[in-house]
């Protein structure tokens, strides 16, 4: 694209137009851009006075089921700011989104991005991934899962409404970059992938994996060669029981 | 199908590993509270929203009556299907809530932020559905019919609600269809591109003149 200029999406984002890619750019350039972001919030004013003017009264019955279901929902904790933080993520120009943990958690606790402020940051930060495995492990329909093996420890929790797991542990082998761990969903039709985790270099494990996996199958972990198998092609290493 | 190898030695004892609610204890950040700012005196919900980022439900609940309409309507309006738009608006107001201790007063008001998340989830919701892509240009012209006509159920218009409709009808037609489909609708600008038979640069800048023009008659200051 020739004359691209990623200021012309502001308009086109307030309204959630943008294709996945340019969300992205977007997403990456607004932190940024003071003039996208005084925009954005008159555009959003905007949106919210197009979404008043078609307001319809919801059933009754949402408000209960609601309120049941706030009364045990955790909030996120504030995200809390101070110059050295900013500073440090000035120092990291590109790479406001870690991939992946590198370091055990109480690193990272301490490590807080700032994204973004009221525009409800699509960006998952490394802030919002402890909170990711807290709204795993906290859910109301947590279920809690041992995966057995040779070498160190892996806990799976499973949580059905949050549609994720939650995999935790230590001990476990790091692995060579040309091999990843990978989760499989196992049961009478075979195995399905759940998604691939890697350690960190010492062995430690704290990811969240989406899954549409039911309750009742059998997890099971392989080493698969870097990119993950369609089905598993090495020996189940950790398996619940 | 999968052949699965179990590969356990035999006879070992499975190693029992630590609970993950235990292992989280340690893995939670300090929480430290932030101070509550007096509340914007321009916005009337920002003193229930810093009250329900305290945690408090009573003030959730004054939140959820009052804007609760503003979210199925948009969930009505993008998703269209009566069920699914109350499980989204049960996530969206779940998620106002687990969010609402990081809201930022004075970036926007709380109803815009509410308005954000809403369009955000019932977007999501239509676009990850198989069928929802591949909707037909026919729904794109009934939808357009529908803007107009109303929607049962609908909250009686207030002054404000009157103000908009009045300012959509000073958009060229192209500037109107293409924001309707793009936020009632919740196709991408591309897909507007499609609809309307407009080059998609056209689209992307009618779109955003619209909006212009909008914000301004509105008054909506930044």
């Amino acid at each position: 694209m020739n004359d691209f200029d990623i200021h012309s999406l502001v308009a086109a984002y307030a309204l959630d137009a943008l294709e996945p890619h340019e969300i992205e750019l977007f997403d990456a350039h607004l932190p940024d851009c003071d003039r996208c972001q005084a925009e954005l919030v008159g555009f959003s004013e905007t949106a919210a006075l197009l979404a008043d003017a078609n307001s319809v009264e919801p059933p009754p019955g949402i408000r209960d089921a609601l309120l049941a279901n706030v009364s045990q929902t955790r909030q996120l904790p504030p995200i809390v700011s101070d110059e050295t933080q900013i500073e440090a993520r000035a120092s990291q120009p590109g790479n406001p989104v870690p991939a992946k943990l590198s370091r055990g958690m109480l690193t990272l606790a301490a490590a807080v991005l700032i994204v973004g402020g009221a525009f409800a940051a699509r960006s998952i930060t490394t802030d919002d991934r402890v909170d990711e495995i807290a709204s795993v492990v906290d859910a109301s329909d947590a279920i809690e899962i041992a995966l057995v093996g040779e070498q160190g420890e892996l806990t799976l929790t499973y949580s059905q409404s949050e549609g994720q797991v939650a995999l935790l542990g230590e001990g476990l082998e790091a692995l060579s970059d040309d091999q990843t761990y990978e989760l499989w969903g196992i049961d009478d039709d075979g195995a399905r992938s759940a998604g691939q985790f890697r350690t960190n270099d010492d062995g430690v494990v704290e990811v969240v994996l989406a899954t549409a996996e039911s309750t009742d199958i059998t997890w099971g972990v392989t080493i698969e060669p870097a990119g993950g198998s369609l089905e598993p092609t090495a020996p189940v290493l950790y398996m619940s029981t | 199908m999968a052949r699965v190898i179990v590969n356990f030695p035999a006879g070992r004892r499975p190693k029992r590993a630590e609970s993950n609610r235990e292992r989280l204890q340690v893995v939670k950040p300090p929480r430290v509270l932030r101070a509550v700012d007096s509340p914007d005196r321009g916005d009337p919900l920002a003193e229930v929203m810093a009250k329900c980022s305290q945690g408090d439900q009573g003030a959730f609940v004054r939140l959820y009556d009052e804007l609760s309409p503003l979210v199925y309507g948009i969930c009505r309006k993008v998703i269209r299907d009566p069920a699914q738009s109350e499980e989204v608006t049960q996530e969206v107001f779940t998620e106002i809530w687990r969010l609402a201790p990081r809201f930022e007063q004075g970036r926007g008001s709380v109803k815009s932020w509410v308005a954000t998340i809403a369009h955000r989830r019932a977007v999501d919701r239509v676009r990850s559905e198989q069928s929802a892509r591949d909707r037909e240009q026919r729904d794109a012209v009934k939808l357009v019919v529908d803007v107009s006509s109303g929607v049962e159920n609908e909250v009686e218009d207030d002054l404000e609600r009157q103000r908009v409709r009045v300012a959509l009808e000073l958009l060229t037609d192209v500037q109107r269809k293409a924001i309707e489909l793009a936020y009632y609708g919740g196709y991408t600008y591309r897909e507007v591109a499609v609809l309307l038979e407009v080059p998609e640069g056209t689209i992307k800048t009618r779109i955003r003149d619209g909006l212009v023009r909008l914000r301004d008659e509105m008054g909506v200051t930044e």
